[in-house]
This record gives C-alpha cells, sequence and structure tokens, in this order.
C-alpha cells in the first residue's frame, strides 16, 4: 500500500513537472533540472509511462559505450523490474543555446550484480531539444568517471 | 584572414569525406564536415581551425569522465604531452532538430600521451547549434566502448 501511495505521489510529481514545463512556467533552466530529476525518479521505479514524455522518440542514448534507441531504453527498463538501479545525482550545470539546452553532470549508480550492491560513478551529458514549446531529450550519455 | 581560409580548406576537404554519408539534409551534411574538420584540426594542432569550430561555452567530457572547459581542450590539445597520431571516425549519424544537430559515432584514435602509446575506441555525441548561420560544437561527450 506504501508502495503503491508513493509510487503515485512520484508519479503526479513527474507529471506535474511536464506539465509545468508545457505551460512555460519558470525558466529553461529550472525546467530541465525539473525533467531530469523526473527522469531520475522515473527510472528508478520503472515508470515507462512517464519516461516516454520525456524521452524523445528519436532519443540517441550511449549506455556503457553502446548506442540504444528510446525504445531499447524502455524495454530494459521494463525488464529491469525489483533489480532497478538506484541514481544519485551530485552535480548539475544547465547550459542554455537558445531551444538547445545542455546539461553536465555527474552522478553515482548503485547497482546490484551477483547480489551485491555496486557503486559507480559517472559524468554526463544531456541534450534536451525545445520542441514546440516542450523540452525533450534528444541525446545522453555518460562516461565512467577514472579513480 | 588566414584563420577563416585555414578553416575553409578544413571543411572544404572534409565536405568531399562527408559527401559519402550525405542524407537529404545539406545542413546535417555541413556538420558532419565540421566534424572531420575537428578531427583534422585535432591531428595537426591547429588550434585556430579548434577555436573556429567549437562554441566559447562548449563543455566537453572525455573517454575518462573529465570535463574540460574549451579553453581547457584547447591547451590539452596543444599540450606537448600528446601526441595524436590518428583519429578515424567510424558510422557517423547526424540527426537535426531544429537548430540543433546531434551526431553520434565511434572513434577510433591512437596516439602518445604522457610518454605512453594508447588505442581507445569510444562513442560519441556531439551537440552542435546554429549561431548566426554558423554551426558550432556546444557539447561533446565520449563514453569507451567495451564491448
Amino acid at each position: 500500500m506504501r508502495a503503491t501511495g508513493w509510487s503515485l505521489i512520484l508519479v503526479c510529481a513527474v507529471l506535474s513537472f511536464v506539465q509545468a514545463q508545457e505551460k512555460g512556467e519558470g525558466s529553461p533552466a529550472t525546467a530541465i533540472l525539473a525533467l531530469e530529476h523526473a527522469w531520475s525518479d522515473a527510472e528508478a521505479r520503472n515508470d515507462n509511462r512517464a519516461l516516454d514524455r520525456i524521452f524523445d522518440n528519436a532519443l540517441v542514448y550511449i549506455e556503457d559505450g553502446r548506442l540504444v534507441t528510446k525504445g531499447d531504453c524502455l524495454s530494459r527498463m521494463r525488464s529491469a523490474g525489483s533489480h532497478a538501479r538506484q541514481i544519485v545525482a551530485e552535480t548539475t550545470t544547465v547550459h542554455i543555446f537558445g531551444s538547445t539546452a545542455i546539461v553536465v553532470g555527474t552522478y553515482r549508480e548503485i547497482g546490484l550484480q551477483d547480489g551485491k550492491t555496486l557503486p559507480r560513478e559517472w559524468r554526463f551529458i544531456d541534450t534536451w531539444a525545445n520542441k514546440n514549446g516542450v523540452w525533450m531529450l534528444v541525446a545522453a550519455g555518460a562516461a565512467p568517471l577514472s579513480k | 584572414m588566414r584563420r577563416a581560409a585555414s578553416v575553409a580548406i578544413l571543411v572544404c576537404s572534409a565536405l568531399l569525406l562527408a559527401a559519402a554519408q550525405e542524407s537529404a539534409d545539406s545542413e546535417t551534411t555541413r556538420v558532419l564536415a565540421l566534424e572531420h574538420a575537428w578531427n583534422q584540426a585535432t591531428e595537426r594542432k591547429d588550434i585556430k581551425s579548434l577555436d573556429a569550430i567549437l562554441d566559447n561555452s562548449m563543455v566537453y567530457v572525455d573517454y575518462y569522465g573529465i570535463l574540460r572547459t574549451k579553453a581547457e581542450y584547447l591547451a590539452w590539445v596543444s599540450s606537448a604531452n600528446l601526441h595524436l597520431q590518428q583519429e578515424v571516425t567510424q558510422s557517423m549519424t547526424a540527426r537535426r532538430f531544429g537548430s540543433t544537430v546531434m551526431v553520434t559515432g565511434v572513434y577510433v584514435t591512437k596516439g602518445v600521451e604522457g610518454g605512453k602509446p594508447y588505442v581507445r575506441r569510444a562513442r560519441f555525441v556531439d551537440t552542435w547549434t546554429l549561431k548566426a548561420g554558423t554551426w558550432q560544437c556546444v557539447a561533446s561527450q565520449s563514453t569507451p566502448v567495451l564491448h
């Protein structure tokens, strides 16, 4: 029951972020940061519906050196089930270039491998494009941080 | 004048290379040419051409997850520690979203850094924006291809 409640709260939060940007509320950087948070929340909970609204249909996503499409991404989330990874954003900076926004930052990923937690740190660049007043994620990639 | 001529020569020669990958969109072809010009300029340590190709606010995340500004990137390329022998781009694809073009691909680079030879294979995403009629790279991110 608690899990269902949390899920509902998160889905509502994600939807409100998306709706807020559709109405043009706040600065572009604020809208982008909200979407980044919504993406992390949705991914941690395998919320494909929310991700479908955040990801552009032509999304290019580089994951562990592999190029994956939006469809690949969503199907991985679906199959991740209870083994979903936890993403903790650490630093994030937004650069706006007209209808393009670049987000640079680092995040810590806590995944499960052979029953053990596996923390990894990444540096990422996400690219958002404003399409008819709506910011959509068009590209994302991350490089593992060398120790 | 010399700088403009240098970039023009690089872009013209790169356009010939990009012609092989020409799509219906001439702007994406132009950006692909600039990608080739970037590689050539990097190999030659041609800082003037790189300065023209890269936006002043560019963010660059390298193979090791190191974040560099444009000034830091140019300093790294021109460093005596780095001897880039060859940079070959494979399977490059460009997608246009209005005044934004995303280029994805795989490159192999060979050289010597800090006295040690290296060969790196990485998948990259570059983001280009159209500013006053000129395409400039605003973000570049590479991820090791390990598979």
